[in-house]
């Protein structure tokens, strides 16, 4: 079926703007991505911890990686509401926030800071 | 006896160059996002840089000339201003990148933030490149680059499974994420083939005066050395493989890549991975400002020689040093390293065909090789790798977009 | 020697001076058109608005832009006669003091205000 020129190329462009939204110029990313992430951080968190049981890694690095997931909590808290659309998605999005904030407090208390 | 050492030289040499902060950073998201899938990206990007650097380093010990000078002086002005923009716009890039790995190690290992450590980074630097010659700045990285044999190391106390390895070096589709694998598969290929790898090691063999007498060394450190280097990248791909992957741990921020030694190897895998990150990357600031510089003097014509005092070749000298400091600069500002390394190295696959093509032209030039032109597997890899080149060039953007979240 | 190839062995190729110091590449070609003469090769152009011109308009109007931002206001070329040239081989020997040459005053320079102040700048082989 012929499509007039200018139609075709106004889908072109929005083709192309959905790209570049989706590519992920300033929206938050998609849900999943996000728990996804959270649940990265937790089990880093996790790592941390036992090999700084196991005299692995210093204060100062475990310090820093509790540094940087701290940092990925509060992105992900601020924009995983707005991701979550139904009660099932929220439930889990804190869920995942609640996950990765015991973990972080687990290694700052093998850690003791 | 004297070759002999000139081979092992030249191997440890391509070790220390191969493994840096783009193969670090790829081959540890790779490992941890996709498992062994990857590994045959490695061996593909390996393969062909050594086929690349066998390349412009017969065709420098034979015509006494470099690749630079060549890409001037065969394809004129106008054409080399083309591969002059791309090089230099991706190796900026990647030298900020490098000056980051170097920051974050420093960063680990005295928790005093990475972004503190741009700017004395570039200075030690420089003073290395204004005081040292040719040989301490290739030999002297060379030699401390081989803590990165500490990656082989680890990855073979976490006992990988071999077949599910070896399997791994054919190509394989993936089972999710498309557009996110094919994105790593570009950043590895990006960290594995560097324009300034092979215009650093032409302008090094005139450096180190090679003639045809160095042909067979030359043959074994582009081969050879890639070989090992390309063995650790992949042993980095297997120890984020086995630590990261399992427990589903993606890596956003470069802190997150020292737990793979420090897992199987304890408190010295931790120090080793530092001292590696800073080696390598380090002795990579230094070498892509040199090949940079190289590129610009060889190019225009100036007098160029890392053995020369800098007097006596003003203009190449400021050069390496403006650029050494200017690459500091966006880290001590704060930017993110990783973020930095993964657009980098994407750059970098995206500007391969204008360094790949032109060497088809000069490698079957009799007057310049004599004897010594491409035989036809030669040939034919050479564009085997100016068609993956292309590809490249093709898909970089869209993958950056679709799969670089 | 027989014949020459202008684009293949001149333009472009690397330029030494009679200490066989690198002192550019031969960036423009002149000929020269005197009437009842033939046309002939008279003159080696070396230097950076030379190159911007053989890229197009653009490229002048950005060389030309660079240079007043830095304030330079001559033209940093050289003109030699095709006469000084000594040898064509893989480089071209000029018969000229690479120091005298116009296109090689941000080398000389950057040699005399940056480099010789700077510690470790001057001396014998590193």
């Amino acid at each position: 079926m012929l499509q007039p020129a200018s139609t075709r190329i106004t889908h072109l462009y929005l083709a192309l703007t959905v790209l570049l939204v989706g590519g992920g110029c300033g929206s938050p990313p998609p849900l999943d991505k996000q728990l996804e992430t959270l649940a990265s951080w937790t089990a880093t968190m996790q790592l941390a911890k036992e090999r700084h049981g196991a005299g692995a890694i210093t204060i100062t690095y475990a310090t820093q990686l509790r540094d940087r997931a701290d940092e990925a909590f509060q992105q992900a808290s601020t924009t995983i509401g707005q991701s979550a659309q139904t009660h099932s998605d929220s439930a889990y999005a804190a869920a995942a926030l609640d996950s990765l904030r015991t973990a972080i407090r687990q290694l700052e208390a093998e850690i003791g800071s | 006896m004297k070759k002999w050492a000139e081979v092992a030289l030249g191997v440890v040499t391509s070790i220390g160059g191969f493994l840096e902060v783009g193969s670090i950073a790829t081959s540890a998201q790779g490992g941890a996002e996709f498992g062994y899938q990857l590994a045959w990206v490695l061996v593909l990007g390996t393969m062909s840089l050594a086929i690349l650097m066998e390349m412009t380093g017969r065709l420098a010990a034979v015509s006494q000339r470099t690749y630079a000078d060549l890409l001037r002086e065969r394809f004129g002005y106008r054409f080399f201003l083309l591969p002059l923009v791309a090089v230099f716009v991706v190796s900026l890039l990647v030298v900020i990148s490098e000056i980051g790995g170097v920051s974050i190690a420093l960063q680990i290992a005295t928790g005093i933030d990475f972004r503190w450590w741009a700017i004395p980074t570039a200075i030690v630097g420089w003073f290395l490149l204004w005081r040292g010659n040719f040989t301490i700045v290739e030999q002297g990285t060379a030699m401390l680059g081989l803590v990165a044999i500490s990656f082989a190391v680890g990855a073979l106390k976490l006992h990988p499974v071999w077949p599910t390895l070896g399997r791994a070096m054919l190509p394989s589709l993936p089972s999710h994420d498309r557009a996110r694998y094919w994105y790593l598969a570009v950043s590895i290929l990006g960290a594995s083939i560097s324009p300034y790898l092979y215009l650093f090691y032409s302008a090094g063999a005139i450096e180190d005066e090679w003639t045809i007498e160095h042909l067979g060394v030359n043959r074994v450190t582009a081969g050879m050395g890639n070989v090992f280097g390309g063995g650790l990248a992949i042993a980095t791909l297997v120890t984020a493989a086995l630590v990261l992957a399992p427990r589903e741990i993606k890596v956003d921020r470069y802190e997150q890549i020292a737990l793979v030694l420090a897992t199987p190897l304890g408190r010295a895998g931790l120090v080793f991975f530092i001292m590696t990150l800073f080696i390598t990357c380090f002795g990579a600031t230094l070498e892509i400002v040199l090949a940079m510089a190289y590129l610009l003097a060889q190019g225009l014509g100036w007098n160029w020689s890392e053995n020369l005092k800098p007097d006596k070749d003003a203009r190449f000298a400021t050069s390496y040093s403006v650029l050494i400091l200017l690459a500091a600069l966006p880290i001590a500002i704060g930017m993110d390293p990783l973020t930095l390394t993964n657009i980098s190295m994407v750059a970098t696959a995206a500007s391969l065909p204008v360094t790949v093509i032109p060497l088809f032209v000069l490698m079957n030039d009799g007057d310049l090789l004599n004897t010594h032109v491409n035989g036809w597997p030669s040939n034919l890899a050479l564009v085997v790798i100016a068609l993956l080149s292309i590809v490249l060039l093709v898909a970089a953007l869209p993958l950056q977009l679709l799969g670089g979240g | 020697m027989g014949a020459l190839h202008l684009s293949h062995d001149v333009i472009d190729a690397q330029l030494v001076d009679r200490q066989q110091e690198k002192i550019g590449r031969i960036d423009e070609l002149l000929l020269e058109l005197e009437d009842g003469q033939p046309p002939r090769v008279a003159t080696i152009v070396i230097g950076g608005v030379a190159r911007a011109r053989r890229v197009g308009r653009w490229m002048l109007a950005l060389h030309r832009a660079v240079h007043a931002l830095f304030g330079h206001r001559e033209e940093q070329e050289s003109r030699v006669p095709f006469d000084a040239v000594r040898r064509i081989g893989d480089t071209i020997e000029l018969d000229v003091e690479g120091d005298t040459l116009a296109s090689m005053r941000l080398e000389r320079w950057l040699a005399t205000h940056i480099v010789l102040r700077i510690p470790g700048g001057s001396g014998e082989r590193k």
